[in-house]
């Protein structure tokens, strides 16, 4: 009884069969139907309020008058619902409407929502570089609007106080700015990008300059920036502690979210549940170079990665570890292939947005009254929103992407560099 | 296949009965727990009038044909049904649209709830500004003129 609860609780338009269809046998369909979707990575996800057993609370409806403020009556969980749908540009007004609206937009319940329906919205950190000193923009658009992509003046100044050319990391709603540029900083800067404002987190144990960091499991880990220690900051305790050391010399190296060291000639991956570092035996341990930076971000508890220009998931039980998304082939050759620069994130409800960017080279404009065919530098910043499928063959499975929509979002001068991307 | 399809009676709060094959009941996840524990032919449904269930009805009936048709043209059929949902809700007046609401609710039918949600939020995008959001929601406010001007300098951050 319960394995055909859970089969009738996803909705039937996120479907898509993974096997040939058996028309004359519903009851067995049905039955191969969960196997295949059962690990269910990107099946919708399920309400958050009771599954199993029938809704008794909801009597509300026979009390209403018939036109008046029914939207407030509805339980919370289902207004969230229909709040999470509409773009984070209209949260202002509707948060004007009652009050019993203006506390379900300030709860984080509905960001959690956004999520879960993958109606989330791109908010890049952009950095100027001028001859003096860097200015720092954040853009923050709805995907929904039209195809008419955004110039400078679309981008949002965070100038004050944050530091030039430091490390940024994206972490849930917040962007943070790690260590300092010239000179070793222990600081730590936090933006908001839901309130649009700046805090202060716990300092570093040890001053660094420009260090590599990472979100891993729900920490914050720094490595390098002038000094062979590495810690890790606790977002839930928000404390620093330092990542535990091998013997006098070793080299911590970052890679798409796992952490390496080589002691002695001897190869270590940190194990971050753990909290130890264990001997490591891998043939293609000689390809960590080649794979150390990247842009990567976990959907529904897979890895995802730009591998040689293209998107690849990992698994870790495999003698080869990253494979291709099937399906993008095309996309990524003649597309996303040019980029300078290339960012992830979880888009929500088994999504992915990939936010990359190019150089256009030739632009006319006219200079002293005459027209010259000047070579001027403009950087467009594209996104992608792909969706992710686990397709079955037995026990083995691909993943397939389909681009659900790609468009431009900004048109700015060279100077403008991407500097991370999040999603809420 | 005809005979092997077992149908179910479902009556409407105002006694009107639709006649559906158990596969359209088991859409709803409340009803699917019914009819495996009382399996009687007939399951009245105090709380949905007849013309809602006619509209459930009618929602789960096209969405079950389609994933038994599933398998490699599962993507064209998708777009169908999606183009179909469009069609289902487009001339649906927002009364309509809580009453099913409150059904998929009660009723549990996750993706017919999804639906309606996307509706309302469908409505309120295309709402200028709160004043007209609160007029198509019938929603009156509860705020002081100076809580709103309150609320409209915090906001002023945050979302613009």
């Amino acid at each position: 009884m319960s394995t055909i609860a859970r089969l009738f609780s996803r909705p039937k338009r996120a479907t898509k069969v993974d096997h040939p269809p058996q028309k004359k046998n519903k009851k067995k369909e049905r039955n191969t139907n969960t196997v295949s979707t059962m690990p269910g990575l990107y099946s919708r996800p399920e309400r958050i309020t009771k599954v199993d057993q029938p809704p008794k609370k909801k009597k509300k409806e026979e009390k209403r008058n018939t036109n008046t403020g029914w939207f407030s009556q509805l339980p919370d969980d289902i207004g969230l619902n229909c709040l999470a749908r509409i773009s984070k540009s209209q949260y202002r007004s509707l948060s004007l409407v009652s009050k019993a609206i203006h506390s379900l937009i300030s709860s984080p319940e509905l960001y959690t929502v956004r999520y879960q329906i993958g109606n989330t919205e791109p908010c890049l950190c952009i950095r100027q570089e001028l001859p003096t000193h860097d200015r720092w923009y954040v853009l923050d658009q709805a995907l929904s609007t039209d195809s008419s992509n955004g110039n400078e003046f679309n981008l949002f100044p965070i100038t004050s106080l944050s530091p030039s050319k430091s490390t940024t990391l994206a972490v849930g709603s917040e962007i943070y700015i790690l260590g300092g540029n010239k000179l070793p900083s222990s600081a730590v800067r936090v933006f908001d990008f839901r309130t649009r404002t700046w805090r202060d987190a716990p300092d570093m144990r040890v001053a660094r300059k420009r260090p590599e960091s990472a979100l891993i499991e729900g920490k914050i880990y720094v490595v390098g920036g002038g000094t062979q220690e590495s810690e890790v900051f606790d977002l839930n305790s928000q404390t620093w502690k330092p990542l535990p050391s091998l013997s006098d010399d070793y080299k911590v190296q970052l890679c798409r979210g796992e952490l390496f060291a080589i002691c002695n000639h001897k190869k270590y991956a940190y194990d971050s549940k753990q909290g130890a570092w264990k001997k490591y035996r891998d043939f293609s341990f000689n390809n960590r170079r080649r794979l150390r930076s990247g842009p990567w971000c976990v959907v529904e508890n897979v890895k995802f990665s730009v591998v040689d220009r293209m998107l690849k998931w990992y698994d870790d039980s495999k003698r080869v570890k990253w494979f291709s998304v099937k399906g993008l082939e095309d996309v990524f050759k003649d597309h996303v292939n040019h980029h300078t620069t290339i960012q992830l994130a979880n888009h929500g409800g088994g999504s992915i947005l990939v936010i990359w960017d190019e150089l256009d080279y030739s632009l006319e404009f006219p200079l002293a009254g005459k027209m010259r065919n000047h070579v001027c530098k403009n950087r467009r910043i594209w996104c992608a929103v792909i969706k992710l499928e686990k397709r079955f063959f037995g026990l083995e499975f691909e993943i397939w992407g389909e681009v659900v929509r790609s468009n431009a979002l900004l048109t700015v001068p060279n100077s403008f560099k991407l500097l991370s991307c999040i999603t809420i | 296949m005809e005979n092997e399809k077992k149908m179910i009676t479902l009556k409407s709060s105002d006694d009107v009965t639709f006649e559906v094959e158990e596969a359209v009941v088991l859409e709803s996840q409340f009803l699917s727990h019914l009819v495996q524990d009382c399996p009687a032919p007939e399951h009245k449904i105090k709380e949905v009038t007849g013309k809602i269930l006619s509209k459930v009805v009618e929602y789960c009936e096209k969405h079950v044909v389609v994933v038994v048709d599933g398998g490699d043209s599962s993507s064209s059929s998708g777009d169908d049904l999606k183009k179909w949902d469009d069609k289902f809700i487009k001339e649906m007046d927002l009364s309509t649209v809580y009453d099913l609401i409150a059904a998929a609710n009660y009723l549990n039918i996750q993706a017919l709830l999804d639906l309606m949600c996307q509706r309302v939020a469908d409505v309120i995008t295309a709402c200028k500004d709160h004043k007209e959001i609160r007029e198509t929601l019938g929603i009156v406010s509860d705020y002081t003129a100076e809580e709103e001007a309150e609320v409209l300098k915090e906001n002023e951050w945050a979302f613009d």
